[in-house]
C-alpha cells in the first residue's frame, strides 16, 4: 500500500483502540488533509474527534500540550515542516520540558505530525528538512519513516507513547508503495534499521534519502563496491549501537541527508560514529547534505541543492579509492 | 491575601540573602486578583498561570512549605526543586501549570478547556496579563476559546506594566476588555483591587462556563507596585501614577472593620499569615536539596543507549 495510506491505516486503528485520541491541524477534518492522510477519519469519528483548527501553528501544539496533560493523546498535523518555527515555543519550552520539570506531574502523550522535504519545486517555504531543531531538544522523539511499513509501525507505536513525538514524513514519500504488515504492527521508537547489508562501506540516510542510497548501492553492486545501507529512522534517541556496528564492521562512514549539513543531524551522527568506531575507520567520517542555500523553486535549480543517487554514488566510489601506498589499501 | 502579601515580603528578603537565587517575580498590590479568581474555582477546576503566580498559588490552597522549597529548590517542593517559582504544577489542586514564557499558558487553557469539553467537566481559570494581550499565543488561544466556546476565563491581570513599559507605551486601545468584541465573546473589565468584586465577577464566568455558556474575557485593572522582578533597576515610573489604585488589602481591612470585625481579630489574623509564612520558610531552609539522579534517569533516555 502507499505510505500515505499506511498512515490512514494507524491513525484508524490507534483510534478505534483508544477514545482519547483525537486528531486536529488545519484542514485534517472534511477535507482529509492537504496530503490525504486524515481522510475518512471525521467521517468515523466524528466532528469531536477530529477537527479543523484555524491557521494558528503554535496554537495547534500549545493546546495539545494542554490537552495532553488533561488525559487526551492529541495527533496534530503541522502542514510543512517549514511551519514548525512557528509552533517551537510550545514544542519546546511545553512539551519537551514541562514532564521532568514538573515533577512528573504530567505526561505529554502527543505526535506533532509534519512532512518536509524538497524535490516537488514547493519553493524555499515549503522544502526545506528542520529535523535538526526538535533533534536537538532532549524530552521530544524525532523520527522519519522512509517506507509504508515503518510510516504504520511508528505512528502507531508514537500514538501509544507517553512521550512526545515529532514525527515526520516527506512530501515526496507519500505516494510510495511498500509492503505494509497487517493488523497489530508497531516499531519501537529509537531504533535505525539496516535495510541492505553490505561489507565495504556504510551509508546511513534519512528519509527519502535511505532510497536514494539504495538505488546508488544497486549501481555500485555493479562496479564491485558492496553497500550497507542503514536507516537511521529515529533521530532522537538515536540508536547509537547500530550505527556504530555498521561503521566498525565496513570501517566506511557516509551521511547522507536532505538537511543542510552544518549542525545538522548528519553532523551528530557523525560526531557519533567518529567517537565509536574511530579504531575500525579507513578514513574520516564523510556528510552529504543540502547544499548551503535556501531550496529554489526553480525545476533547473532545485536538483541541483539536495543530495541524488548520483551523488552519492560519487562520493562512495571516492571514498573507495585506493591510491598506492595510501594507509588502509 | 495577608499571606500573600508576607509571602512576597519574605521572597524579596530570602533572595536578596542568597537562599532564593534566581530572578523572582512577586505581586505587591495585586493580590486580589489571584485570591479572589480561584476562590471562584471548585475542585477539579484547572488553572494555568504566570511568572507572577502566588496569589494563585496560595489561592489555590498549595501548602506554604513545599512552596517556597521548591522556590529554593530543595527536594521537598512540587516538582522536586525543578521547577523555580514560575513553573509550578499541583495536579491535586489543579495548577496545570505555571509558565514563564509570556503568552504560553493560554496555549495550554486551551486544552484543558478542550477535554473538559469534552468531557462537559471543569472550568480552566487562565490567569495571563497585560503584556501577553499583544502576543502572537493570545490571539491564537483567545480565537480557539472563542470558537470552540470553551469552559475557560480569561483573567486579565492589567497591572499597568509589561516588564518596564507602561500600558500606553504598549498599547493604543488602554481598554483590553474590549479585544473580547473582535472574537466574539463576553468581556468586561473590573477593579482588579477589590476582592469581592474580583470574586463575584470570576464566580459569574466560572459557572456561565459550567453550564455551558461558553468562555468571558475579563480584564482586572490593578497595578504592579513593586519591580517586574527582583533585578529591576527602576527609574520607568511616573510619580504619582499609581495614586488612584487602592491597597487591596488596606481596602478589604476596612470593608471588614466596617461590618464589625474588631482590631484583635484582625490583628489575629496578620499574626497567623505571619507565622504561616514564617514557618514555610523555616521548612524550605531545614529541607534537603535534590540529588542528580532526576538528571541522570532524563539524560540517559534522550542520549539513548550507549554505542
Amino acid at each position: 500500500m502507499r505510505y500515505a495510506q499506511a498512515l490512514t491505516e494507524a491513525l484508524r486503528e490507534e483510534m478505534r483502540r483508544d477514545g482519547s485520541v483525537v486528531v486536529f491541524g488545519e484542514d485534517v477534518g472534511k477535507y482529509g488533509g492537504v496530503f490525504q492522510v486524515t481522510k475518512g477519519l471525521a467521517d468515523e469519528f466524528g466532528a469531536n474527534r477530529v477537527f479543523d483548527t484555524p491557521i494558528s501553528e503554535n496554537g495547534i501544539v500549545g493546546a495539545a500540550a494542554g490537552m495532553a496533560m488533561h488525559g487526551l493523546r492529541p495527533v496534530v498535523e503541522l502542514m510543512y515542516i517549514d511551519f514548525l518555527p512557528l509552533a517551537l515555543d510550545s514544542l519546546v519550552n511545553c512539551v519537551a520540558m514541562f514532564p521532568v520539570v514538573y515533577g512528573g506531574q504530567v505526561k505529554m502523550p502527543l505526535v506533532v505530525r509534519t512532512q518536509g522535504g524538497a524535490g516537488g519545486f514547493a519553493g524555499p517555504q515549503h522544502s526545506k528538512s528542520l529535523e535538526a531543531w526538535a533533534a536537538h531538544i532532549p524530552g521530544l522523539h524525532t523520527v522519519m519513516p522512509a517506507t509504508p511499513a515503518d510510516a504504520k509501525g511508528l505512528l502507531k507505536a508514537a500514538i501509544r507513547s507517553d512521550e512526545p513525538v515529532l514525527f515526520i514524513e516527506h512530501k515526496l514519500l507519500y505516494n510510495k508503495r511498500g509492503e505494509v504488515p497487517e493488523g497489530e504492527y508497531l516499531v519501537p521508537l529509537g531504533t535505525a534499521n539496516v535495510v541492505r547489508a553490505g561489507t565495504h562501506v556504510s551509508v546511513f540516510a534519512t528519509s527519502r534519502m535511505v532510497w536514494e542510497s539504495l538505488t546508488a548501492a544497486d549501481a555500485l553492486a555493479r562496479r564491485g563496491i558492496d553497500v550497507e545501507v542503514v536507516d537511521v529512522r529515529s533521530l532522537r534517541p538515536l540508536d547509537s549501537p547500530t550505527l556504530v556496528a555498521s561503521a566498525r564492521k565496513t570501517g566506511r562512514a557516509l551521511v547522507v541527508s536532505e538537511s543542510w549539513r552544518a549542525y545538522g543531524p548528519t553532523a551528530e551522527i557523525a560526531a557519533v560514529l567518529s567517537e565509536g568506531a574511530f579504531d575500525m575507520l579507513k578514513g574520516p567520517v564523510k556528510r552529504l547534505g543540502g547544499m548551503s542555500v535556501p531550496i529554489p523553486a526553480s525545476p533547473a535549480l532545485e536538483p541541483l541543492v539536495i543530495p541524488n543517487a548520483a551523488g552519492i554514488e560519487a562520493a562512495i566510489a571516492a571514498m573507495m579509492e585506493v591510491r598506492a601506498g595510501s594507509p588502509g589499501a | 491575601m495577608l499571606i500573600v502579601r508576607e509571602l512576597d515580603t519574605e521572597l524579596v528578603a530570602l533572595t536578596r540573602a542568597g537562599s532564593i537565587r534566581g530572578p523572582m517575580h512577586i505581586g505587591i498590590g495585586q493580590e486580589a486578583v489571584g485570591i479572589g479568581a480561584t476562590a471562584a474555582l471548585l475542585p477539579g477546576d484547572i488553572t494555568t498561570t504566570t511568572h507572577r503566580p502566588h496569589a494563585e498559588y496560595v489561592g489555590l490552597g498549595l501548602p506554604l512549605g513545599p512552596m517556597v522549597a521548591e522556590f529554593m529548590g530543595r527536594a521537598t517542593g512540587p516538582c522536586g526543586g525543578y521547577a523555580g517559582h514560575m513553573l509550578l504544577a499541583d495536579r491535586t489542586r489543579g495548577l496545570l501549570g505555571a509558565t514563564g514564557i509570556v503568552g504560553q499558558s493560554l496555549l495550554l487553557a486551551v486544552g484543558h478547556g478542550y477535554a473538559q469539553k469534552l468531557a462537559r467537566s471543569g472550568v480552566t481559570l487562565c490567569s495571563t496579563g497585560d503584556g501577553a494581550v499583544n502576543s502572537g499565543a493570545f490571539n491564537e488561544a483567545l480565537n480557539m476559546i472563542a470558537l470552540w466556546s470553551l469552559p475557560v476565563v480569561v483573567l486579565v491581570q492589567n497591572n499597568q506594566y509589561g516588564l518596564t513599559v507602561r500600558l500606553d507605551r504598549h498599547v493604543r486601545e488602554r481598554r483590553l476588555s474590549l479585544r473580547a468584541v473582535g472574537y466574539g465573546i463576553p468581556g468586561t473589565s473590573i477593579d482588579g483591587n477589590d476582592v469581592e468584586v474580583v470574586h463575584g465577577s470570576v464566580r459569574s464566568a466560572v459557572e456561565r462556563a459550567r453550564q455551558g455558556g461558553g468562555p468571558t474575557l475579563i480584564e482586572a485593572v490593578t497595578y504592579r507596585k513593586t519591580g517586574f522582578s527582583t533585578s529591576d533597576i527602576g527609574g520607568y515610573t511616573d510619580e504619582h501614577e499609581s495614586d488612584g489604585f487602592a491597597d487591596p488589602l488596606e481596602l478589604a481591612e476596612s470593608r471588614l472593620r466596617s461590618l464589625g470585625t474588631s482590631d484583635d481579630m484582625l490583628g489575629r489574623v496578620r499574626e497567623e499569615a505571619v507565622t504561616a509564612v514564617a514557618s514555610a520558610v523555616q521548612f524550605g531552609l531545614a529541607s534537603p536539596w535534590p540529588d542528580g539522579s532526576v538528571l541522570r534517569s532524563a539524560a540517559e533516555r534522550w542520549d539513548g543507549p550507549p554505542a
